[in-house]
């Protein structure tokens, strides 16, 4: 590939030279031992503060979106074939834009709207939704 | 989490990584003394206020003596700790939810000389610095590692885990882009 070879022209080192400086005034005056006692003590502060895989925002953001969907499915169970098909999915959508500490204040709303809806004896399982009902859960469900 | 014998200033990084995590606080301390100036020069010349700098290389060393665990040799250490460090740059300005703010580098304008050069070098400098922040993160990355830092591209291929051809297409990127806005 010609037009990408390693060639260092003087305008290169021009520019090499330019970049080197960079940052070099924030280095210089970095107190390098007053930063290595502030990490350790910023370590010891936080001893457990590592992130476990469980608690990434991207298993945050999967588990609330199952539980979203859940929570679709509860809900169209109760209004029946008459809710608009896609609310499940735009909900889940606008998850990618909330912290992980919103992430755990929507799972914690759902698991008590769950608990709320799980247990009441007339409501009906899967088997025994109708055709268009068992559309409208499929539609609430794509995305 | 005391360290029965001081660590030698002379060991190998793999030596203090591992010193560090069999409980050895000072194995992180001379790490940060070993890397710190060399990761702010990289955080400043991407893009974080001067003011930021030391709390952004503080959080870049938690980050990686947390998750040094991750850290299997593909590069040296220093390499891996300046691509946290850009990670941590991004996530600041994300949460400042501002366009960075573009310091003077000061160390052309302290520098001793003639003033009138000291001004062209300072310009080139902000320009060049103005530039960098236009760039993609890819390219800006790839740019300081290779023209700053002074690594090839195998090491920045390896940090950043793409090809070296690609590594090395991301600079010319970078180099024809900043050339065009210098002139």
């Amino acid at each position: 590939m010609a037009g990408v070879k390693d060639d260092v022209t003087l305008h290169d080192a021009r520019l090499h030279e330019i970049a080197q400086r960079l940052g070099s005034a924030a280095a210089e005056r970095l107190d390098v031992e007053a930063t290595a006692a502030a990490v350790l003590r910023r370590l010891r502060e936080r001893p457990h503060a590592r992130t476990d895989w469980w608690m990434q925002p991207a298993w945050l953001r999967a588990a609330a979106a199952v539980l979203v969907i859940a929570g679709g499915v509860a809900l169209v169970r109760s209004l029946g074939p008459t809710l608009p098909p896609h609310s499940s999915h735009y909900v889940a959508e606008d998850l990618n834009g909330l912290s992980a500490a919103e992430l755990r204040d929507v799972l914690s709303g759902l698991d008590q709207t769950l608990n709320q809806t799980a247990p009441l004896p007339s409501e009906p399982g899967l088997n025994e939704l109708g055709p268009e009902q068992l559309k409208a859960v499929l539609r609430s469900l794509e995305g | 989490m005391a360290s029965p014998e001081p660590v030698a200033a002379s060991s190998s990084d793999a030596a203090l990584i591992a010193a560090w995590q069999a409980g050895d606080e000072q194995a992180a301390a001379e790490l940060v003394r070993r890397h710190a100036r060399a990761l702010a020069r990289f955080l400043a010349g991407g893009g974080a206020r001067e003011g930021d700098v030391d709390d952004l290389v503080q959080e870049t060393f938690i980050r990686a003596f947390r998750a040094v665990g991750k850290f299997r040799g593909q590069c040296q250490f220093r390499t891996w700790l300046l691509t946290i460090g850009g990670n941590v740059l991004k996530d600041a300005g994300r949460r400042a939810g501002r366009e960075k703010v573009l310091p003077l580098d000061e160390a052309l304008r302290d520098r001793d000389g003639d003033p009138h050069e000291q001004a062209v070098a300072g310009e080139t400098a902000d320009r060049l610095r103005a530039g960098l922040a236009r760039l993609p993160r890819m390219q800006r990355e790839v740019f300081l590692l290779r023209a700053q830092q002074g690594l090839d591209y195998e090491e920045i291929a390896a940090a950043l885990g793409t090809s070296t051809g690609a590594a090395r297409v991301h600079y010319h990127h970078a180099v024809r882009r900043l050339k065009g806005w210098l002139e």
